[in-house]
């Protein structure tokens, strides 16, 4: 008899020959399966990226936004939403979550502004999900009269006062004193007023002077936890361009760091210079988030800077005058954003205003010089 | 010395904080005030709140431009705490700024777009400082008399402070130096004022930081120049190209004239 080693091995009619064991051939035949699919995959993609080009043609650009617009989540929201195409889209599609959407203002200020921007271009924006969870919000917060909507539900109109701002849109005709004046109708607390009103102030006058474009702000306050979160957003020139004149910082990190700091304007480089701008408004707006021990945020182009809530148990709430001393995030190479957003929530603090407004002015003010400044005023 | 009385809160309400209230209050009322010699009262009585930037294009300006001795001129009248402690800030960095107008030499860390000049012609530059050490006090002054538009104006203004003939507080011209009135005493074209410029561009920090060998016997190419500026001030390369030919004109004008005073 033949010995089986012998005998070559000839596959009867139906019959596969096996390379080792059955189990190393189903593994193999799996990796050729993945392999194929990549390569089919990237053929077509190399297909279609080949002819768009060609043609710079962007039918339709989805965005499918995540569950938490939160200041607290804003790095996975910058990271992962591409508002600002590269290539200008014919139409859009906006997708809010399927379940549920958290809205914080700043977010809803954004999504206004950039609703303005592509309406202006003319490209179309059609909205999905409007009837889930939390859109109705952002409905009532009157998010839809800058991104047209067919399908939103009828909402019973509840009174304003005591709870929220809703979307003002900030232009150069603004009147800024009624835009004041909101901040009054949803706060009782006269500190709590006040401090919206410095930050609200600083933050409008910001886009008027610098966005070059119209902005938008809306305010949320929070009985619960007493404090109000404010958001203002645009779709101008951004914080690197807008410091283009003064300074040439190559990065928006760079930007946003300088812009954070005391002094730093785009009308000149020599601090404080500027017959009408000190370059002082986001310190200012800084400084009294961390006197409520509150978030602030701050993000353009390709970065967002976020300052981090502080314990309660903190006692040393100073802003300093260099961001990256804060207890903070700093995300870069983020989604482009093209223009600013700010956010900002203040709180109710253990101190009176003028001491936090005094502690301010000692961050900005050169201590050498302070006291013979004083010593030269006359306050009658 | 008559007293001047400006209404705060009249202007702009118990919330201050319309920079462009503050900005016609101060062009208005406070500005004109100090240069008359008035006796300035700011009555910030009734008024609650103040922003700093509200503060700041109120009195900044003419802080930043009179020094300290102003602040014997001015009271400040009905302040609250918060008041008291914006006006005390705002003061204190605006007399910094003076002080750093009077003598800036930057650093080549500190270089930026707006240290490279962008005036063409040193002749023009003459006539501007001309102008300055015959009295002109504003740029607008300084249009009246040489004709020149007022963007042209602040070119070679920029030019002048860069070469040290001219001392500017942001986009503000505060006065000639000694140099300018020694500039102003020799005659265009003549030996002494290229003696000048020669001294000027050599001695100036920007131009020993930006192109040292401008005035050199060596050859020195426009392409070299515009990629220093571009790396060392961090210009776009075609405005580094246009600031570049600028700083060639000065060259060329210099080693022209030490040719045609030679052939003389």
């Amino acid at each position: 008899m033949e010995s089986l080693a012998a005998r070559p091995w000839v596959p009867a009619r139906g019959e596969r020959r096996c390379v080792g064991s059955r189990r190393t051939a189903r593994l193999a035949f799996c990796a050729w399966r993945h392999a194929a699919a990549a390569v089919l995959t990237l053929s077509s993609y190399a297909a279609v990226a080949a002819v768009l080009p060609y043609h710079g043609v962007l039918v339709e650009h989805r965005i499918e936004l995540p569950t938490g617009l939160r200041v607290h989540s804003a790095k996975y929201f910058f990271e992962n939403v591409e508002f600002f195409p590269k290539t200008t889209p014919e139409r859009i599609v906006l997708s809010f979550h399927p379940r549920f959407t958290h809205f914080e203002p700043f977010a809803v200020s954004m999504l206004a502004a950039w609703g303005q921007f592509w309406k202006s271009r003319g490209v179309p924006i059609r909205c999905e999900n409007v009837t889930k969870k939390g859109v109705p919000y952002a409905q009532r917060m009157g998010l839809f009269k800058y991104i047209p909507c067919d399908d939103l539900i009828e909402l019973e109109e509840h009174e304003e006062a005591g709870k929220f701002i809703p979307l003002q849109h900030i232009t150069r005709r603004s009147e800024m004193s009624k835009l004041m004046s909101e901040i009054g109708g949803i706060l009782r607390d006269p500190e709590l007023i006040r401090l919206g009103q410095h930050a609200l102030s600083e933050m409008s006058r910001n886009v008027v002077e610098h966005a070059d474009a119209e902005g938008f702000f809306c305010a949320q306050y929070y009985p619960t936890t007493k404090h109000v979160s404010i958001g203002v957003a645009d779709c101008g020139r951004g914080v690197r361009e807008a410091l283009e004149e003064a300074y040439g910082f190559r990065t928006h990190e760079e930007a946003l760091l300088a812009a954070l700091r005391p002094g730093v304007s785009g009308r000149s480089r020599a601090p404080y210079s500027a017959s009408d701008n000190a370059g002082l408004g986001l310190f200012v707006a800084r400084g009294l988030a961390k006197a409520g021990r509150q978030y602030f945020m701050l993000a353009s182009g390709d970065c967002a800077f976020r300052m981090d809530k502080l314990p309660s148990r903190t006692t040393s709430l100073h802003p300093h005058r260099d961001p990256a001393s804060e207890k903070h995030k700093l995300f870069t190479g983020l989604k482009r954003w093209k223009g600013t957003v700010v956010a900002i929530d203040l709180r109710g603090m253990d101190r009176s205003f003028e001491i936090v407004m005094h502690e301010i002015g000692q961050a900005i003010s050169d201590d050498h010089r302070s006291a013979h400044t004083k010593s030269r005023l006359r306050f009658v | 010395m008559s007293q001047r009385v400006v209404h705060i809160a009249k202007a702009a309400g118990t919330f201050a904080e319309d920079k462009d209230v503050a900005r016609s209050l101060r062009r208005e009322q406070i500005l004109p005030a100090i240069e008359r010699g008035d006796h300035l009262v700011l009555d910030f009585t009734s008024v609650t709140n103040v922003t700093q930037s509200f503060m700041h294009a109120c009195i900044a300006e003419p802080l930043r431009i009179n020094g300290e001795s102003v602040l014997d001129r001015i009271d400040f009248k009905g302040c609250n705490a918060i008041v008291r402690s914006v006006v005390s800030t705002v003061a204190e960095y605006s007399l910094r700024a003076f002080e750093l107008g009077q003598v800036r030499a930057p650093t080549p860390a500190m270089l930026g777009p707006t240290d490279v000049p962008q005036a063409d012609s040193l002749d023009t530059v003459r006539a501007v400082i001309d102008a300055i050490a015959a009295g002109a006090t504003t740029k607008e002054d300084v249009a009246e008399i040489t004709g020149y538009s007022i963007r042209h104006v602040h070119y070679r203004l920029h030019a002048a402070r860069i070469l040290g003939f001219a001392i500017m507080v942001g986009r503000n011209l505060v006065g000639p130096t000694d140099e300018a009135y020694v500039l102003y005493e020799t005659r265009p074209g003549s030996a002494e004022e290229l003696a000048v410029f020669e001294r000027a561009i050599r001695a100036s920090p920007i131009m020993r930081a930006l192109a040292p060998d401008l005035l050199s016997r060596k050859p020195l190419l426009k392409s070299e120049l515009s990629v220093r500026l571009e790396r060392r001030a961090h210009l776009g390369r075609e405005t580094a190209m246009r600031r570049a030919q600028a700083l060639m004109a000065w060259r060329n004008h210099v080693q022209h004239a030490q040719l045609r005073l030679r052939g003389t």
